[in-house]
């Protein structure tokens, strides 16, 4: 089956800068991929690039088999949600979504307006101006016009980062439940948060310095990530350096911090604590070559304090814990 | 910047009013002054009458009155129109041509009046296009001068907008000149209409260029006080400067409320 998008060896300079070094990438139908990287790796540029909001210097990008490299946005009938929404001000809510569908009659027009703010939860605020709306709704907003033009692509950029906290774990959840009702819909998700991207994405392909490091299905790509900066920054695992130029990827919660001479561990000395709620943080230095390990405990009853020393258990690879190249 | 201490607040309000009181106030209370005075001899005026107030708003005065007023319209309506389409296309150009037609558009700033006067008036002097002893030419040196500060002040407002609403406008299907109409240009709107109030008010108290331009028959009232003032009708041209000063005050509140208004 034809790919939704795809993006075919996509390079893009902003002068001389080079944002984006020949990345590749396929999203089928239906399917979501999250663009996972820190910030200047690329990522929203390679959103862009599919919105048609840049030029790329080289390569070729396909919507549903269709190369749409050089067509401006207007021709490409893609969804876009950016960072800050761009909600027209000077407009309402239901005149905001109304916007794509100029070429429908009136009456289809209002029923379909109504449709999509009914499907984000925004029906009772059409009358309202954008400004008098809260940062959550505003962002339902911005989805519900996008998706009234039924777009084939759904572009979200960073959709979540102007929101607090507990509003972005609500709306992960808001965003599960839009694709299930829209099964059909190919969409990119450009995030640098990985939690975002654990919860929401098929697949994730991770982005540094402008190029792909690693793609794959989301529990693959965490449980074996095939390099260490994916192990980083998926999951924020330690890596721990092993003979033959290896590194052992465990993750905090895999990790056991113990009294000093516990058999079976590394000699470490704890170097900090912090409290999570749920867990405490204890980062501790290994005494053989100072790599600095964290470990997730529940309960810090008989552990040793900062600055004493201590004993790290590290679980081997049978047990849990992987192994990459340097 | 916050002033804490007292004492320091106290220490600023004094600068301040010893700087705006004898530059600012005290000028403009001495019009006022002098155009309700019927004499002025000692340090207060000796008597007054609102004969000045009552020429100034009789005949030729008002027709002088009348002239400022349909050239700061023309000059301004064509300035903001100019202004808006020069920003908005210097925004789309390449950075080259976007330097150079940025600094064109800022010209006139750097230009005195005077030479915007003179030099209008020995290009358009003779044909092709011979404009001298008409409306035209004070019209043409107005929209010059203040077409500079329009096109500043929407250029100023157009850098702060994010590209992104227009992006968004033609992703979903809009056309370049739906973008332009239902999203760009609305979403202006406040500098536009500061950039009209600054054009009206600049092209009101014009008198550098117009005076070199200006026929018999087109006097704007800034000239009129100008002659008047050099003839030594000292109380009639205060009387003029009050009615000038109220009628750009009047002008430009209205325009802000209508401002306020459209965006509710």
């Amino acid at each position: 089956m034809t790919a939704a998008i795809g993006l075919r060896d996509v390079t893009v300079h902003y002068g001389r800068t080079e944002a984006l070094s020949a990345f590749s990438i396929d999203v089928a139908v239906g399917e979501t991929v999250a663009l996972l990287g820190p910030s200047g790796s690329g990522k929203s540029t390679a959103l862009k690039a599919v919105a048609g909001f840049l030029r790329p210097s080289a390569g070729s990008v396909l919507l549903a088999g269709r190369d749409v490299t050089h067509a401006p946005p207007r021709e490409r009938g893609i969804g876009v949600v950016v960072q800050q929404y761009a909600l027209f001000p000077h407009m309402k809510v239901k005149d905001n979504v109304a916007f794509g569908l100029a070429a429908m009659g009136r009456a289809d027009r209002r029923a379909r307006v109504a449709e999509v703010l009914d499907l984000v939860g925004m029906a009772a605020y059409a009358g309202r101006y954008p400004r008098e709306l809260s940062g959550g709704q505003q962002q339902r907003v911005a989805i519900a016009r996008a998706l009234a033009i039924r777009p084939p692509v759904l572009l979200l950029d960073e959709p979540l980062s102007a929101l607090d906290a507990s509003l972005r774990a609500e709306m992960v959840g808001e965003l599960q439940r839009l694709k299930r009702e829209l099964p059909d819909t190919a969409v990119l998700y450009v995030t640098h948060d990985q939690t975002e991207a654990l919860a929401l994405a098929d697949r994730i392909a991770v982005m540094r310095d402008a190029r792909l490091v690693d793609v794959d299905a989301t529990e693959e790509l965490y449980h074996r990530p095939p390099s260490a900066f994916t192990a980083s920054f998926l999951g924020a695992a330690n890596l721990i350096p092993r003979e033959g130029g290896e590194l052992l990827v465990v993750r905090p919660h895999q990790v056991a911090v113990a009294a000093a001479g516990t058999p079976g561990g590394r000699a470490a000395r704890v170097t900090g604590v912090q409290w999570r709620g749920s867990t405490y943080r204890v980062t501790c230095a290994l005494d053989a070559d100072g790599t600095e390990v964290r470990a997730d405990v529940a309960s810090l009853d008989g552990l040793p304090g900062v600055g004493e020393t201590a004993t790290v258990l590290v679980p081997t690879v049978g047990e849990g814990a992987t192994v990459v190249r340097v | 910047m916050l002033v804490w201490s007292r004492r320091g607040r106290a220490l600023l309000w004094t600068v301040f009013a010893l700087v705006f009181v004898p530059v600012v106030l005290a000028p403009l209370a001495v019009l006022v002054l002098a155009a309700v005075a019927g004499s002025w001899n000692g340090v207060l005026p000796t008597g007054y009458t609102t004969g000045h107030l009552g020429d100034a708003l009789a005949g030729e005065q008002v027709a002088s009155l009348s002239v400022s007023l349909q050239t700061a319209f023309l000059a301004g309506i064509g300035a903001v129109i100019v202004g808006v389409w020069g920003a908005l296309a210097v925004r789309e150009a390449p950075p080259a041509a976007r330097r150079i037609a940025d600094a064109a558009m800022h010209l006139p700033i750097a230009v005195p009046s005077v030479v915007v006067g003179l030099g209008l008036l020995t290009a358009f002097s003779r044909p092709p296009i011979a404009l001298n002893g008409t409306m035209w030419l004070v019209v043409i040196a107005h929209f010059v001068l203040v077409l500079a500060f329009a096109y500043s002040t929407v250029s100023a407002a157009l850098e702060r907008t994010d590209p992104a609403y227009a992006q968004v406008a033609a992703s979903l299907g809009a056309s370049p000149m739906r973008v332009l109409w239902r999203v760009r240009v609305p979403m202006l709107m406040p500098a536009v209409s500061a950039a009209a109030s600054l054009s009206l008010a600049l092209s009101m108290g014009e008198v550098g260029a117009t005076i070199m331009v200006y026929p018999a028959s087109w006097r704007p009232l800034s000239v009129t006080i100008f002659t008047l003032t050099d003839r030594g009708k000292v109380f009639l041209a205060s009387a003029e400067t009050v009615v000038l000063l109220a009628t750009t005050v009047v002008i430009l509140v209205g325009l802000g409320v209508a401002t306020r208004r459209g965006r509710r």
